[in-house]
């Protein structure tokens, strides 16, 4: 008995060590609050500012709809997350407050189940889905590490169990912990906030920090360093994506989860169902990211993608002829504005409407919203040629548009096509790491 | 339900412990046991409840297949050995099916430039290591090798929760007899037990994981194509090498940690195999239980050393081919399992060579030390094949390593990360170098009282004893893992 008696005290001298370190942990990170989760205290100089939040977009932003409340919402990758402002004077009156929910990298199925998380937080009015045309493909849907369903309310599991899982699982992080202690140690630096209450990343201030590539470097050298950026990343999914490389993690689950282009479905389906004003549109990247597609050989995939689209919203009318058709507008072709030239090498010049070949800035943001919601500002005109919507009817046309106006950019714009062109074909025989970020354009 | 996550460790556990416990408290003890099939059945549906509707009905078969053959008063049934040549070939084709159909079926296809569809064959978890049992346990009570059928304790002995994913490979005579004793569950058990589960789960999260995170990018890196210079080659190998051993012999811990709360003590599968000499003591450290079964069930049936020297490398090769194909179904494992019989034969003709007159193995410090150097590289190269996705990703790895480069840098920055990879490497193998095993640290013995390896446990002053200090230390250690189990990730060998 004596040794039993024995055995019970160490197991629980172990069990009760082990707790105790996981309370201390808690306490610490319940009251830093390094991703803003909980807000119990702000102390100036212990946790007024949260720097960590920067790195835990999908988290903190799963939190924020919890306690913003927002009946419209903005989802989609990083270009929506930098360039849609919901102060825009479009979004439904009815449907304040507004907020962007758009994140880095954003995946169909993580947008899908955001929108669930949201209209199960408070049911939505508006929501405009930015996608871009590798998102209606028929990859395999997939979702990025940091995301975590467990975060997010969908209406159909009891939201107690799942909350108390997941903040258990933040406030006894090591990784929570590290961010705590990095948020302590942080208070003194004055880094100005780039992200914005409503969910918006703010570029004027995210790309003007000091250290930040942009900065440094200026905004033409930036621009040409995210193309280079950009092959290396196209050149890596599609030779993972021919080399059909197998998960060693173990058996894979018959998941039966489905494709990227049948989340859309699922989210115009949803968006449907629940009567949510849901608004697409395909982003304006700049004409150098369709060059770069072109180049790869991608071409043929974002014109299908298109179609997909196009295909999928015309079997949704179909199917509620009473009901408004939801509109999808395509941006990305070559306009005044994708067509935008870049500063002269050298110059420290900024665009007017890009940060780099990938993101737009608001006031772009501001011409998409402008088209989205029927909005007419005589104080920044939209472009005519800028955005066309897609239909079955005009599809085909607005496709053939596109492969003319390629032709005329790459007519006027030589140089620039060339030296991607000279890009790919290097990159594509050498080691994807082995890009050579030396490499520049020639002036033109 | 994986050993690293909150529902095992703060849900699963703790029900069981208490159920189990609180009945044998009242002097259930039959009724404990079956309880604990139950909770291990509950265990194995948690993955996917489809996996019982495979693995219940095998077991019954088996059971019943076993009833019919086991010999009565010295006699053997008449039908003893069609039945039993009957319930292996079901196992095996069960297992062919799940695990290699695919496999053979692409193949095919690739050579006769036929397109056979079979659909994609989801391999149910752990199947490769429960059948292993099933069919010893066939062979045994063939063999008149089982002394008494029964049948409760034939189902906790396929689906003990803590070795049926992924091991050790028990045999039945070693748990089926603790599963009838009646003596109550020793604190010295209960002590050990919890102590063994939080080395395991440190070993997995703090170690293995850690490992994994410079590995793993670099090896799907070079499987999409990428080409590794000689320090990112070498330092994701290394990392690899690192992880798998900390991440299976913290699972096999785990297992036997769990075994010990339930008073069942499991056959140890580790004992510092990167400390081994040469590739035979090697496999007499790694993964334990695999090589005795793959020696008492295939290489001794094949003949084993019995038939000549030249019958006996063949017999090597055959058991090591077929040891790596079982880890799957792919040319990198059968490359790897080649690989292994290749060291074997060569090491056992080395020693041949040695007991012909020629000299003595070397005892020197400065011989054991190249000796196991040598051995640990010829391992690391074979970890490269068992790493890789296929054999153009080895081939590449190995270029690297050999210095065969393209002429740019790998990655931009890589030189940096490369050599944190390598240090951060180099930190863990020095870990299993250096550091006691769990067996040398606790002083646990598997049943029978074997405690691993060929040679007795070196003494450590590291000892653990059940003492206030050391319940801090296990519990901060236990605390620090649960922390880390935020990132939650599998074992390897559940692929298996």
């Amino acid at each position: 008995m004596a040794e039993r008696a024995a055995a019970v005290r160490y197991c629980c001298a172990v069990v009760s060590t082990a707790l105790l370190l996981l309370a201390t942990v808690v306490c610490v990170n319940l009251v830093v609050d390094p991703f803003g989760t909980y807000r119990i205290v702000s102390v100036d100089g212990l946790n007024s500012r949260k720097s960590a939040v920067y790195h835990r977009v999908r988290l903190v932003k799963a939190y924020e709809v919890r306690r913003l409340r927002p009946r419209a919402i903005v989802l989609g990758t990083s270009r929506s997350h930098v360039g849609l402002r919901p102060s825009h004077e479009g979004w439904d009156s009815a449907a304040r407050p507004v907020y962007n929910l758009a994140f880095d990298g954003a995946t169909t199925k993580e947008m899908y189940y955001y929108l669930l998380h949201a209209h199960a937080v408070q049911p939505l009015r508006q929501v405009i889905l930015g996608l871009d045309t590798y998102h209606a493909t028929t990859a395999p849907a997939t979702a990025r590490p940091d995301f975590d369903p467990w975060l997010l309310e969908s209406g159909a599991v009891p939201v107690l169990p799942s909350l108390v899982r997941a903040d258990m699982k933040i406030l006894t992080s090591l990784d929570t912990l590290r961010s705590s202690l990095t948020t302590v140690e942080s208070q003194s630096d004055r880094q100005p906030a780039w992200f914005a209450p409503d969910g918006q990343r703010l570029g004027d201030v995210f790309f003007h920090r000091p250290g930040e590539r942009f900065e440094e470097i200026g905004p033409r050298a930036y621009f040409e360093e995210v193309d280079r950026l950009e092959i290396g990343f196209k050149l890596e999914g599609k030779r993972a994506a021919s080399a059909q490389v197998p998960s060693r993690s173990g058996p894979q689950p018959a998941s039966g989860d489905g494709t990227s282009l049948d989340y859309i479905r699922r989210i115009v389906a949803y968006c449907r169902a629940e009567g949510i004003d849901l608004r697409l549109f395909i982003s304006p990247e700049h004409a150098h990211q369709l060059e770069i597609s072109a180049a790869i050989g991608e071409w043929a995939t974002i014109e299908n993608a298109k179609r997909g689209l196009v295909e999928l919203l015309t079997d949704d009318a179909a199917h509620h002829a009473g009901a408004a058709p939801i509109p999808l507008w395509d941006f990305s072709g070559y306009s005044s504005i994708t067509t935008e030239s870049l500063p002269e090498p050298g110059s420290r010049a900024e665009m007017r409407f890009y940060w780099d070949s990938s993101h737009f800035k608001d006031n772009v943001g501001d011409f998409i919203l402008d088209r989205l919601f029927g909005v007419t500002d005589p104080r920044r005109a939209v472009p005519a040629d800028f955005g066309v919507r897609l239909t079955a009817d005009t599809i085909e046309t607005a496709l053939a548009r596109v492969r003319e106006d390629q032709l005329a950019y790459r007519r006027r714009n030589p140089v620039s096509v060339t030296w991607i062109r000279s890009l790919v074909d290097v990159s594509g025989q050498d080691s994807v790491h082995g890009l050579d970020r030396r490499a520049t354009m020639a002036a033109p | 339900m994986l050993f690293n996550s909150y529902a095992f460790l703060l849900g699963f556990m703790p029900t069981a412990l208490l159920l189990f416990h609180g009945l044998r408290h009242v002097g259930l003890v039959r009724s404990s046991i079956a309880l604990l099939a139950i909770a291990s059945l509950v265990f194995y549906g948690w993955w996917n409840p489809i996996y019982l509707l495979l693995i219940v009905p095998l077991i019954l078969i088996n059971f019943a297949l076993a009833a019919c053959i086991v010999p009565r008063d010295g006699r053997r049934p008449r039908a003893a050995r069609p039945l039993l040549v009957l319930g292996i070939a079901l196992n095996l084709a069960t297992l062919g099916y799940f695990k290699y159909a695919n496999f053979f079926v692409d193949n095919l296809n690739a050579v006769t430039g036929l397109e056979v569809a079979l659909g994609r064959v989801v391999l149910p978890i752990g199947i490769s290591f429960f059948t292993f049992q099933k069919i010893a346990f066939l062979v045994d009570a063939y063999r008149g090798k089982v002394d008494r059928l029964n049948f409760v304790d034939y189902l906790l002995f396929v689906t003990f929760f803590p070795q049926l994913i992924a091991g050790p490979i028990v045999h039945h005579s070693e748990v089926i007899r603790q599963f009838r004793d009646r003596t109550p569950v020793s604190g010295q058990c209960i002590t050990l037990g919890i102590t063994i589960l939080a080395i395991g789960l440190a070993k997995k999260v703090l170690l293995a994981d850690t490992a994994a995170q410079y590995a793993s990018p670099l090896f799907d890196a070079v499987a999409a194509g990428a080409r590794p210079d000689a320090l990112a080659a070498w330092s994701s190998a290394l990392a690899y090498t690192a992880q798998l051993y900390f991440d299976f012999s913290g699972y096999s811990d785990m297992a036997i940690g769990c075994g010990l709360l339930f008073g069942i003590r499991l056959p140890i599968n580790f004992a510092s195999p990167y400390k081994a000499e040469n590739i035979i003591d090697f496999w007499h450290r790694w993964h334990m239980t695999l090589s005795r079964f793959l020696r008492d069930y295939l290489y001794v049936p094949l003949g084993g050393n019995r038939k000549g020297r030249t019958r006996r490398y063949v017999n090597l090769l055959v058991t090591m081919l077929l040891g790596g194909f079982w880890h799957g179904a792919g040319w990198t494992f059968l490359i790897w399992g080649a690989l292994h019989g290749f060291y074997l034969v060569a090491n056992h003709l080395w020693r041949g060579l040695w007991q012909h007159g020629a000299g003595r193995e070397s005892t020197t410090a400065l011989g054991r030390g190249l000796s196991q150097a040598l051995t640990f590289m010829a391992v690391v190269i074979a970890w490269v094949f068992f790493r890789s996705a296929d054999l153009s990703t080895a081939g590449r790895m190995l270029l690297g390593m050999a210095g065969f480069a393209g002429s740019e840098p790998f990655a931009a920055g890589s030189l940096t990360n490369s050599a944190q990879a390598f240090g951060v490497s180099v930190v863990l193998l020095a870990i299993a170098w250096v550091a006691p095993n769990t067996q040398e640290l606790t002083g646990y013995v598997g049943p029978g009282g074997v405690q691993g390896a060929n040679e007795p446990p070196r003494a450590t002053r590291l000892t653990w004893k059940p003492s206030p200090a050391w319940a801090v230390v296990v519990g901060c250690l236990f605390g620090t893992a649960l922390m880390l189990m935020s990132k939650v990730s599998e074992f390897i060998y559940f692929q298996f």
